[in-house]
Formats: C-alpha cells, sequence, structure tokens
C-alpha cells in the first residue's frame, strides 16, 4: 500500500512538471519621492523596460527569437492619474495627490508562462518645517501665523523659487508648505 | 510509522500556529485545549506530560485537520486585499505504559509527531518589513515537531512528567561567484554553491497532575517555547564585487507558556475544566530576527470546557477561549494584523469499543476563530525615515496612513484512537477523568470482552 502511494505521488508530480523558467521584474521610479501636497504636480515615470525574460542578476537585451514580456501595473495606495502609458505597457507616467504613499506593483509574464512581481512606493516628503505661533519661534524665516508654521523669509514668483517641499503662494508672494496650499488641478 | 509517512504525502495545504498542536487529539481540540488538569488522551505529551501517566492502555491516536483562512485588510477609501488559504497537517501520537511490577507500570513513555502538510521545513521572507500579515496564522509557524514525554504516576493521586519538543531548522550556507569564461552570457558565469544542513531545536516540557479525589484535579505545566533560526554565510563573488551578507532567518516562533488547570467531575457523566495560560509573547523575534517595533506583550489566555457522556458511548463537548491579542497597536513601520479572539470549539467521540467491542475511539471536532476588529492608524513620528540616504523625511509604509482588517479562520478534524491491550493502571484512584470513571462504573463488561480478544 505505501508503495502503491508513493508510486502514484510520483507520477503526480511527473506530470505536473517544473514550473516556468520565471522573468524579471524591474521597476525604475523617477522621481522615488513626492513632496506631501504635491497635488499632481509631479509626473512620475514608472518603467519597466529593464525587466528580463529570463531570471538574472543584470539587464539584458531581449532576444527577438523569444515571445516579448506582458507587462501589468497596479497601482494601489493613492489616488493617481495616468499621463503617459497604459496599465499594460513597459513604462507609465502617473501623478498622485501626494496624501499617502503610491505603491506600484509590476506584473512581468514571459512566453512561458512564468511570472515574476515587484512592489515598489513612491513615497512622500513632508515639508520640514518648524510649528510656531511668532517669529521669535523660528530659528530661520519668520512665522506664517495663519498655518502656525515657520517659512523662508523671501519673496517668491513661483514654486522655483521656494525649498524643497515648498510652494509659491502666489497672491502672498510666500513659500508655504504644500500641503498648506489650497490643492491644485491635476497637470494636463 | 508507515502511517504518518503516507499521510505526509497527500496534497499540500498549510498549518497555522492555531491549528493542531504537538500531540493534540480532536478530543482536546474540542475542548478549546483546556485540559492541563484533564487527562484521558494522548494530547497530554504536548500539553501537560504528566498526563500521559493517566493512560492504563497502549493508545495510539492519529489526527488530521484541515482549515480555512481568510484575512482582508484596506486603506480608506480603497477597495480590501484580501488572501485566502487552506491550513491541514496530521499528527500520530503514541502512549505506552510501561510493562512489568506495578512500579514500573507507573512509568509511561509518549511520543507525537506532527506534520505540516505544506512541506516538512517552510522559511517564508518578507520582502519587505511593512507588508501587513496576520502573525500568529502565518507559513512561518509552519513547523515539523517530534515530543517526547515520559509521565510517572506518583501514591496519592500525584502525576509528574517531563518532556521534549524537537524541532527541525535550515542551515543553509550559500557560496554565488561568477567565473567569465564559463559561457557566452554573463548569466552563464554566475555559480551557485548550495550546502544544506538540517538541525534541530529543542524545547523542555514539565508537568504536574494532582488529584486527590475522583471529582477533582490539578494541573500546573511549563511549556518552554521554539525559536528556530534558518541561517547561513552567503559569500558573493563576481569580479572585484566581493560581498558577504549571511542568511539569518527567525523563521519558527512560538512563546514560553505557563499553563494552570482545573478539572471538575460532579457526576461520571459530566465533566467541566479550565485553563489559564500566560505567554511570553514580549519575546517574539521578527523574521529578521528583530524585536518588533512596537514590542509584543505577553498575554493571559483564559480557557474553559465542558463534557458530558451519553450512555457511556457518546460525548459531546463544547469549549471556549479567550485570548488577548500580543500585538500592540501598528503604529510604526509594521503592519502586524491581529485583535483579541474568542475561540468556539464543539466536537463529539463515539466509543466504539463500547459498542461493537472495537478498542477505537472516534473524535471529530471544530473550532472557529472570532477575531474582534482590527484597525490602527501611523503615527508619522514613529515611522521614522525610510530612507535615509533621500533628504527629508520619507514615508512608505505601505499601512499609512491607516488600515482595517478582519479574519476569519475556522478548522476541522478528526482523530482515531486505538486503545491496544488490557488495563495496566496500578492504581485506579487515579483514573479520574470522566471515561475512565465511567468506564469504572460499568464493572467492567466491556473490558473483560476486549480482554479476552487480545489475551491469548
Amino acid at each position: 500500500m505505501l508503495g502503491r502511494v508513493v508510486l502514484v505521488s510520483l507520477l503526480l508530480l511527473a506530470c505536473g512538471g517544473p514550473p516556468p523558467d520565471p522573468p524579471s521584474a524591474v521597476v525604475a521610479l523617477s522621481p522615488a519621492t513626492l513632496c506631501e501636497g504635491d497635488a499632481h504636480h509631479t509626473e512620475v515615470l514608472l518603467d519597466g523596460s529593464n525587466s528580463s525574460v529570463h531570471l538574472t542578476l543584470v539587464p539584458v537585451a531581449p532576444d527577438p527569437d523569444e515571445a516579448p514580456l506582458r507587462f501589468a501595473w497596479t497601482l494601489s495606495g493613492a489616488a493617481a492619474v495616468i499621463t503617459a502609458g497604459t496599465l499594460t505597457s513597459d513604462a507609465l507616467a502617473v501623478t498622485s495627490p501626494g496624501d499617502r504613499p503610491l505603491h506600484v506593483a509590476l506584473t512581468v509574464t514571459n512566453g512561458a508562462g512564468g511570472t515574476a512581481t515587484t512592489l515598489r512606493t513612491v513615497s512622500i516628503t513632508p515639508a520640514v518645517r518648524e510649528r510656531c505661533t511668532a517669529d521669535s519661534d523660528c530659528t530661520s524665516g519668520v512665522c506664517a501665523v495663519e498655518v502656525a508654521s515657520c517659512i523662508p523669509n523671501h519673496s517668491c514668483d513661483d514654486d522655483g523659487d521656494c525649498e524643497a517641499c515648498f510652494a509659491c503662494d502666489v497672491p502672498t508672494s510666500r513659500c508655504l508648505p504644500r500641503t498648506d496650499l489650497a490643492p491644485r488641478a491635476p497637470a494636463p | 510509522m508507515a502511517i504518518a509517512l503516507v499521510l505526509g504525502l497527500l496534497p499540500s495545504v498549510a498549518r497555522a500556529d492555531s491549528g493542531a498542536q504537538d500531540g493534540e487529539s480532536a478530543r482536546a481540540a474540542a475542548l478549546a485545549d483546556a485540559v492541563t488538569a484533564r487527562a484521558g488522551d494522548t494530547s497530554a505529551i504536548g500539553i501537560n506530560p504528566a498526563g500521559i501517566a493517566d493512560l492504563d492502555r497502549t493508545t495510539v491516536t492519529l489526527l488530521g485537520h484541515a482549515a480555512y483562512m481568510h484575512l482582508g485588510w484596506a486603506r480608506p477609501g480603497e477597495a480590501a486585499t484580501t488572501s485566502d488559504r487552506a491550513i491541514g497537517g496530521y499528527g500520530i501520537s503514541l502512549v505506552v505504559p510501561l510493562p512489568g511490577p506495578d512500579w514500573l507500570r507507573r512509568v509511561h513513555l509518549g511520543a507525537a509527531v506532527h506534520v505540516p502538510s505544506s512541506g516538512i521545513i517552510t522559511v517564508e521572507a518578507p520582502t519587505r518589513d511593512d507588508i501587513p500579515e496576520a502573525p500568529l496564522y502565518g507559513t512561518r509557524l509552519e513547523r515539523t515537531a517530534a515530543t517526547f514525554a515520559l509521565g510517572v504516576s506518583l501514591p496519592a493521586g500525584i502525576d509528574v512528567g517531563i518532556g521534549v519538543t524537537v524541532a527541525p531548522t535550515l542551515i543553509a550556507p550559500t557560496a554565488v561567484s561568477y567565473d567569465a569564461s564559463r559561457g557566452e552570457t554573463v548569466d552563464d558565469g554566475v555559480i551557485v554553491r548550495l550546502d544544506r544542513d538540517v538541525q534541530f531545536g529543542a524545547a523542555m516540557l514539565v508537568g504536574l497532575r494532582y488529584a486527590p479525589v475522583r471529582e477533582f484535579a490539578v494541573g500546573v505545566a511549563y511549556r518552554q517555547g521554539v525559536t528556530l533560526r534558518a541561517a547561513g554565510p552567503v559569500n558573493l563573488r563576481a569580479g572585484s564585487v566581493l560581498a558577504n551578507d549571511p542568511l539569518d532567518f527567525t523563521d519558527v516562533f512560538s512563546p514560553d507558556q505557563v499553563a494552570v488547570g482545573l478539572a471538575f467531575t460532579p457526576t461520571p457523566e459530566l465533566s467541566f475544566s479550565t485553563d489559564l495560560t500566560w505567554s511570553n509573547w514580549g519575546g517574539y523575534r521578527t523574521i529578521h530576527n528583530e524585536v518588533p517595533n512596537p514590542r509584543f506583550h505577553d498575554t493571559v489566555s483564559l480557557r474553559a470546557s465542558v463534557e458530558y457522556v451519553i450512555d457511556r458511548w457518546a460525548a459531546l463537548r463544547l469549549g471556549y477561549a479567550w485570548e488577548p491579542t500580543p500585538v500592540a497597536p501598528q503604529i510604526a513601520v509594521s503592519s502586524y494584523l491581529d485583535a483579541d479572539r474568542h475561540v468556539l470549539t464543539g466536537g463529539f467521540g463515539i466509543d466504539l469499543e463500547r459498542l461493537v467491542h472495537a478498542p477505537v475511539h472516534v473524535d471529530l471536532y471544530v473550532r472557529g476563530h472570532v477575531v474582534d476588529s482590527i484597525g490602527f492608524t501611523k503615527d508619522r513620528g514613529a515611522l521614522g525615515d525610510a530612507r535615509p540616504s533621500v533628504p527629508g523625511q520619507q514615508i512608505e509604509a505601505l499601512g499609512f496612513p491607516s488600515v482595517s482588517a478582519g479574519i476569519v479562520y475556522v478548522q476541522a478534524g478528526l482523530s482515531l484512537t486505538l486503545s491496544l491491550g488490557a488495563h495496566t493502571d496500578p492504581d485506579s484512584a487515579s483514573a479520574s477523568d470522566v471515561e475512565s470513571d465511567v468506564e469504572s462504573d460499568v464493572e467492567s463488561d466491556v473490558e473483560s470482552d476486549v480482554e479476552s480478544e487480545v489475551t491469548p
């Protein structure tokens, strides 16, 4: 009886065969972080083109004789607007409100049916700001009482005049943390 | 052993920590494992080894169990991420009273083996530390284990026992090197050498059971936790690149436990038991052998059960356990999903020895976990900086900003218990469990039949 069970098990294993060779799923993010409150201002490129048909230590050029990889992107954790590419292309561009991290999963499938999944995250970066009630509370800059935080002591015309994760509040020409600004419309 | 091997070859499902314990029987599972003071079957091997001294015949128990687990979690405004698992395992337990004079027949030996049906050893390392997971149900807690016990029945209704649980772990030195002359492509030049060794970890069991009168028993057991590490050096050589990044996974963790139990048998048909168990979850280590942040805390759980014997051949069983979660509010990077749970159990047993003179007990059980709702909100201050090399605090935790989750777990199992040979208990006064009481009330009509069948 035992021998019969072992034999059946071996036959089942033999019929199943080994799993197909897996591919490699490689995701490059550019940029890899958004300022908190980015409000769809920054376009993030999600690039899976360095994925390989076979499991490999280094990216290799695709073999023209082999079936191309199929790509399936999943975006979670935060709202996202696709501005270029699709969820099945090798690369796409997205924008996000920047209120939460955006988790990006890429599953690639090769011609043999092997799959591989890689999970990356576009993190959010809160603006570095000091809480204050008066200018004397700030080690640099001045206190913007209405948002209770220290802001740079200079005027601005656009976001480029401001420090990282600060944005220009044009009506007042002041650099404020992005999260303190009214939400902006997604970039076209 | 042949039976155990065959069972191990059946199709794969996994086992959770809340599946069968080593040596657990369907009877004990139906009684919510509130059996530290309630002897009467082979589950005593892993729960309170003193209890095996109460078995006066050679007893073999075969157990199979299967379970279904559903886990769902979600961040605010998102659809739930769900996972469903089938969980199962098999076990065989044996208790043998030593033959010989009365003093030697007070000594009992026990052995139990439990095999998760998913594999002998499972090491599942997550790619990220912040993936929401249920630490008390994961595959990390699957293990193959064998428990060996010694129980001695002393005068005045005192039983003592000791045991040891042995479980394998994996040591896997790995060497990766590169030789450009080996082939035409880069991959052809990669050389991987694996050298796997199996080592064993051991944990101790100590138990005491005191039954001064037939109606009452008290039990105390210490169960040392099992912590196993899969480890080994990994040497990577590729041209000028030389890296030594050893593997070190704490792939199995179970806490130290101290259990105190009471058993009360007001009539031969009706019995109650309760257990209070302290578990050292504060010693929990992550799979990367780190103290979780925030740290788990110790728990005290309560178990209670009732057994009612009908017409001496059937038994109905109900059990309940309240198990507070050891998991602290998940305000930092990790997202361990757990909450206080209510364990509801039920089952019945049939004594075929009473019905058809076959020395076999058939026991069935079902067990369900009602887990309180799970929810937590991350604390930005506790999240730290996910990528210190990038300016500013990087927040990327998968559980940010908050998570709600739910767990469904149901299990069923069947055990067959074979009692072989004649009763050998030299001290009948110590046989205080319900089944023994009932047997003594029957004035051994059936026992005589069995003895006549097995005695030449």
